[in-house]
């Protein structure tokens, strides 16, 4: 899932500005499940809000929504009136979201509530950890599962550095060394001699390094009849 | 609870104002005791700062309205 944190109230306060109407719009899919966005969160914001704003002399009206999906059209149409009638629209989706919010009603001041942080999963509860960079070439096929890119500190792919100690990462002995994982997993799995295919340099132009990306799926599109 | 603390502090009501205990049914004697010394830690804390705050008439209309269709929807 997209993991993604609240920012806090006072610079969500300050971002809504001088608006006198304001919209928080929750998300029901990733910032649902890891407690930053869904509509729990939008109701608790926008009380905050217009209680905070009412102490501060200048109470706003505050008011919230919650789409089941900020990053598709079709969801963001069922708020059209909503979105209307507001001076601002307070996304707490993520970066996503807020992009799709800007792009789908232009004439609309949109600011993100949340900074959209990593691709991750619940490790426990309470515990979010990133798993995937989103490279735009997978080698989870050589590494038993366990992403080098997203979970080396230093993206390496032919091994640990010299800061892997005890299985811990030199940047924090919280951190877990990715290639120590990625061997114990292989050796357990009598997979190890995958570890004898030396990855060439990685070819970054798939990940952001070659600018926005794009996938563009001929079979799925409609054809301009369609439309 | 930290997090709803937390909540009331950034909001600028002072977190203090809220307290959670844990009393069984059978705990009549401690939950008054607490709850008298609450109820002194309130008073010494001053009246809700909300209650003082003057919003725009607008504002309270629109409120009132949100409040009632989540309300509503719950």
């Amino acid at each position: 899932m997209i993991v993604a944190e609240q920012k806090p109230l006072n610079e969500q306060k300050t971002l809504i500005g001088g608006a006198d109407n304001v919209l928080v719009v929750g998300c029901g899919t990733c910032v649902t499940v890891c407690f930053a966005g869904g509509s729990r969160e939008a109701a608790i914001t926008s009380a905050s809000l217009r209680m905070a704003t009412k102490l501060d002399g200048n109470g706003r009206n505050v008011s919230d929504v919650t789409v089941q999906r900020q990053c598709e059209w079709e969801y963001l149409d069922q708020i059209a009136d909503q979105v209307k009638e507001t001076d601002i629209v307070l996304s707490l989706g993520c970066g996503i979201g807020v992009q799709a919010i800007a792009e789908h009603f232009p004439d609309t001041w949109v600011v993100p509530g949340l900074n959209t942080t990593f691709l991750g999963l619940p490790s426990e509860q309470g515990v979010w950890t990133e798993r995937c960079a989103a490279c735009g070439d997978c080698v989870l096929g050589l590494t038993g599962g366990i992403c080098p890119i997203a979970r080396c500190s230093k993206s390496l792919l032919n091994g640990p550095c010299g800061g892997s100690e005890d299985g811990h990462c030199e940047i924090d002995p919280d951190t877990d060394c990715a290639w120590q994982l990625i061997y114990d997993r292989l050796n357990s799995k009598n997979k190890l001699d995958l570890l004898l295919e030396l990855q060439p340099p990685k070819d970054w132009r798939t990940s952001r390094d070659g600018g926005p990306r794009k996938i563009i799926r001929e079979d799925l599109r409609l054809v301009p009849e369609e439309e | 609870m930290k997090y709803a603390r937390n909540l009331m502090e950034e909001i600028g009501l002072d977190g203090r104002r809220i307290q959670m205990i844990n009393v069984s049914a059978a705990m009549g004697g401690q939950f008054a005791l607490s709850a008298a010394e609450f109820t002194d830690e309130i008073i010494q804390l001053g009246p809700n700062p909300l209650k003082g705050a003057v919003p725009s008439e607008d504002a309270e209309k629109q409120n009132a309205v949100a409040d009632e269709k989540r309300t509503n929807s719950n």
